[in-house]
């Protein structure tokens, strides 16, 4: 693998026949995958009878349910943005400006990751069964009737699957607030509150920015929830365009609404990439010196806040508990007798989609993490040639929304040159393709970040290229690729906005077969899958970073920072 | 075995746009074998171009390099036996202490069983026992600057070159590391060029210094030589501080120039009066140390004192002796001498051998 090391200084280099041949793989590889199925969906949108037209479009926006899905998504995701950011900001503010036991910490970041390893109805189904009709807290607090269904259950089901989310980029900048800032603030005069309105809430303000639009884009995009949750009254347009292909068996209606989704949700894209990009004008002071710990936020805000996170922060946990013993009763709500039968299930009849899934994850995450080396450390190189629009392509189907990714798919592979329906090769490629593009860009950021300088220390103390490759560049990215490797295993384990199109008798998936026993009513054993979902991905998890530490022992310090 | 180096009219042209910038311009220079030559020169005047060439990091576009008068210009850098020491250091984030010495000895396959007490050898030398298991960001500046030492000296270079070594660390930490270099390299006999923008440095660490100035080499010599006899008004202005004054050459003999200076006559000894001719431009350098201060009616010139700074061992004066012109001077401590106050008028004298005249 010569792909890799960048020579930034040296002058343009010839191109490599190596990484010419990798080049042309790649953009063979890109052409099927992401850019064919993306033109046969616009096709299919835009023509009728043979000719192009927009009388699809027009149809579409004649039904009034399409037209109310568009509302109702807007304003979910809307919702979802503005709830999930205050808890995403509200939790990384108790973690970076609260002093708090270590120990504390570590435990809201593990509470906070739960929903990342989680397949995507475990909320909804939590809160079924706790809210849902019949359910445990509303015969607690006596509630008689309390309809979850519609906005508010999607509303809160999404909310906690996503503010995680904000979790991430909000304290990702709070932490890179210099603390000596506010410290300067509150030197000049200014009381707690008034530091936070004018120091600590504006130099965060582009974080929230970036959380609210990456929330508002995760919610406008999200299939399971609703699915689950929104019921008849409240459809939005992932859902619908899957009841018009699964229920009218309109292929063409489900395209054409996806493409309705599409819009808002690349103008939300681009809007969040112009905002990441001004973050990192802002992302503050060439730290010189040592940091001071935070200052903290005062005594009765950190109660309230502290407050505040503690009480999500149990009501995630009962969620979750609710999961785990769930899986182990008869029948939840009727008899809560303790049973193994929901596992023997799991392990009988779902024994095949298990081992689908992950033989599917499995494959996706290996070739995907190839795929993801691959392309970040040539589009990190500056004598490749159209090294942006790679970047652009690679990302393509990642930035579109799983319901139009599942559903070009559908239209490319079902007809034409190239067949695939049924296969593992579509769901295996579709992982691949869609989900390669954390892994591209960690590995691209990790190989900007080794300063030129460590190669060349490398050669003047005597070490060839393959030398400097394996003993030094490969440790520093490693971690990277792994973080990629690990990303690409939980998402293909999880996935189903765009999968759920690709399934077959041949070929299934956990988390179909979850929508299908929740859509049966058969919690218990929904419960049961979740739970050994869960466990799957943590064991995978723990497995790659175990293989990290053997394939590069060294890495270790590379994650080390000063 | 320490080699010398040779440049032969090395240049270097980076593209920038559509432009070529040259950043190293038709440099030739022998550094002996043993010898270390400090490579001074502003920042953005091409040191670190000339090293990484020398190092075979970057190609120069003319011109050749020569290692114990064998040309290495197309040579690899890792083929060199070249020891280069980054301004921030490069230590291998990922390895231990003893892993970042010991890489170049892999490199080069030296036998494992040799490897430990080669490193703690080197460790010893540095001064750094017992930190071989710790991670370059467990040490402190200057621990990570031994570090950086050790693992170059550890492989017995033919050559050393190092780039600002010592801009990262404070200023007490500066001087002793400074004096560390220079007892290793003595030490072990290491060819060595030193790159750095801090004359104090380059005084008084190198036998000779190579002055560089936009990609030119300005003056090669001793630090005696460049302080004495500058050959250029930039190496006396760079070498030493001086005060830069423009005058008009009135009359030139065979050991001195006539020239007018603020509306005075002045007779200057040195600089390069022979490339002087009369009615030309001229630049005159006067150090501080050779202007002298007195009552102001007999003096050669009158001025006001600007300003007053206590320097520890003297007081400091800048005085303008016209609009706009101000000479820096030194005067003698409170209770040593006479101190003048700031706006006090006061004359001023050049030290006639003191003085330098250059063609501008
Ligand atoms: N890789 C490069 N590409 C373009 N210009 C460069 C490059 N490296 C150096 N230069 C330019 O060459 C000149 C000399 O740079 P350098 O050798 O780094 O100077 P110094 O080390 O004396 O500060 C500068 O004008 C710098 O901008
Ligand atoms: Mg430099």
């Amino acid at each position: 693998m010569a792909g890799f090391g960048q020579t930034v200084r040296s002058e343009r280099a010839r191109l490599d026949p190596l990484i010419l041949a990798l080049l042309v793989i790649l953009w063979a590889g890109l052409a099927v995958f992401v850019l064919y199925p993306l033109a046969r969906l616009l096709a299919a949108v835009f023509a009728a009878d043979g000719s192009a037209s927009l009388e699809n479009l027009a149809k579409v926006f004649r039904s009034a349910t399409t037209r109310k899905a568009l509302v109702n998504s807007l304003v979910l995701a809307g919702a979802v943005a503005v709830s999930g950011t205050f808890w995403g900001y509200l939790f990384a503010f108790s973690v970076t400006r609260i002093p708090l036991p270590k120990a504390f910490r570590w435990f809201l970041r593990g509470v906070v990751v739960l929903p990342f390893v989680s397949p995507p109805f475990t909320s909804s189904i939590a809160l079924t069964l706790a809210l849902g009709p019949g359910g445990l807290l509303l015969r607690l607090f006596r509630v008689p009737d309390f309809n979850l269904y519609g906005f508010p259950g999607t509303w809160v089901a999404e909310t906690l699957t996503y503010f995680p989310i904000a979790f991430l980029a909000l304290s990702a900048i709070l932490e890179a607030i210099d603390p000596n800032l506010e410290e300067a603030a509150a030197s000049l005069g200014g009381s707690r509150w008034r530091v936070f309105r004018t120091v600590t809430l504006p130099l965060s303000a582009p974080g929230i920015a970036n959380a609210f639009l990456l929330l508002f884009g995760a919610s406008l995009t999200d299939f399971a929830t609703p699915l689950v949750m929104a019921g008849h009254t409240f459809p939005v347009l992932t859902t619908q365009a899957y009841l018009q292909i699964t229920g009218m068996y309109d292929l063409r209606g489900g395209a054409t609404i996806s493409f309705v989704l599409l819009l808002p949700a690349l103008l939300v894209y681009l809007l969040q990439q112009s905002w990441v990009e001004r973050k990192s004008q802002v992302t503050v002071t060439g730290r010189v010196g040592p940091r001071s710990a935070p200052r903290g936020a005062g005594l009765i805000a950190g109660i309230l806040v502290l407050s505040a996170v503690s009480a999500l922060t149990l009501f995630i946990l009962f969620l979750y508990s609710i999961i785990f013993l769930g899986s182990f009763v008869k029948v939840w709500g009727v008899d809560h007798g303790l049973t193994l039968k929901n596992y023997a299930y799991v392990f009988t009849v779902g024994w095949k989609a298990i081992r689908d899934t992950v033989l599917i994850a499995v494959a996706a995450t290996v070739l995907g993490t190839v795929l993801a080396a691959l392309t970040g450390s040539l589009s990190a190189r500056r004598e490749v040639p159209f090294r942006k629009a790679l970047g652009f392509v690679s990302l393509l189907n990642y930035i579109l929304p799983g319901t139009v990714v599942g559903i070009a798919y559908v239209i490319a592979f079902n007809s034409g040159p190239l067949v695939l329906t049924g296969t593992m090769t579509i769901l295996v490629a579709l992982c691949v393709f869609r989900y390669d593009a954390v892994g591209i860009r960690s590995t691209e950021a990790a190989l900007r970040q080794i300063d030129p300088s460590l190669e060349e220390a490398s050669y003047s103390l005597g070490a060839g290229r393959a030398t400097t490759f394996f003993r030094v560049t490969l440790p520093l990215v490693a971690p990277a690729v792994a973080a990629g490797a690990r990303y690409l295993f939980v998402v293909s384990m999880t996935a189903i906005s765009a999968t759920i199109f690709l399934v077959s008798v041949r070929w299934s998936l956990l988390t179909v077969r979850i929508l299908e026993c929740v859509t049966e009513l058969l919690f218990a054993e929904a419960a049961a899958f979740s739970v050994v979902l869960i466990l799957i991905v943590f064991l995978a998890s723990g497995a790659i970073l175990l293989l990290l530490r053997l394939v590069v022992p060294q890495s270790s310090g590379g994650l080390r920072r000063s | 075995m320490s080699l010398g180096i040779s440049l032969h009219q090395l240049s270097k042209r980076f593209a920038r746009g559509k432009e070529a910038v040259s950043a190293v311009d038709g440099i030739s220079l022998d550094v002996e074998a043993k010898e270390m030559v400090a490579f001074l020169g502003p920042s953005g005047s091409g040191k670190t171009t000339i090293l990484r060439i020398i190092a075979g990091f970057e190609r120069p576009t003319e011109g050749r390099v020569l290692i114990g008068g064998q040309d290495v210009t197309d040579l690899e850098a890792n083929a060199r036996g070249i020891g280069f020491i980054f301004q921030n250091y490069a230590l291998f984030p990922h390895m231990t202490v003893f892993d970042n010495v010991a890489y170049g000895l892999r490199a080069k396959r030296v036998p494992a069983g040799e490897i430990p007490r080669k490193v703690a050898e080197i460790l010893e030398m540095v001064g750094l026992k017992g930190v071989e298991k710790r991670f370059p960001n467990q040490l402190s500046g200057g621990e990570q600057q031994r570090v950086a030492l050790a693992r170059v000296f550890v492989l017995d270079p033919r050559v050393l070159l190092m780039d600002e070594p010592l801009a990262n660390l404070d200023a007490s930490l500066r001087t002793r590391m400074l004096a560390e270099i220079r007892r290793l390299q003595r030490h072990l006999g290491t060819t060595c060029i030193y790159v750095t923008h801090d004359q104090k440095e380059a005084l008084t660490l190198a036998d000779r210094v190579a002055v560089l100035n936009r990609g030119r080499l300005e003056q090669v010599g001793t630090p005696l030589e460049l302080y004495e006899a500058p050959q250029n008004l930039f190496v006396a202005d760079f070498i030493g501080q001086a005060n830069l004054l423009r005058g008009v050459v009135k009359a030139v003999s065979a050991d001195s120039a006539e020239i007018s200076v603020c509306g005075r006559s002045l007779r200057v000894r040195r600089g390069r009066i022979e490339t002087l001719k009369s009615g030309d431009a001229a630049g005159i350098a006067v150090r501080p140390s050779a202007v002298s201060l007195g009552a102001a009616r007999e003096a050669f010139l009158q001025g006001r004192v600007e300003s007053r700074i206590f320097a520890g061992d003297r007081m400091e004066y800048e005085i303008e002796v016209e609009e706009g012109v101000l000479v820096r001077a030194y005067g003698a401590l409170p209770g040593r001498g006479f101190v003048f106050s700031e706006g006090d008028p006061v004359g001023i004298h050049f030290d006639p051998g003191e003085t330098m005249a250059f063609p501008l």
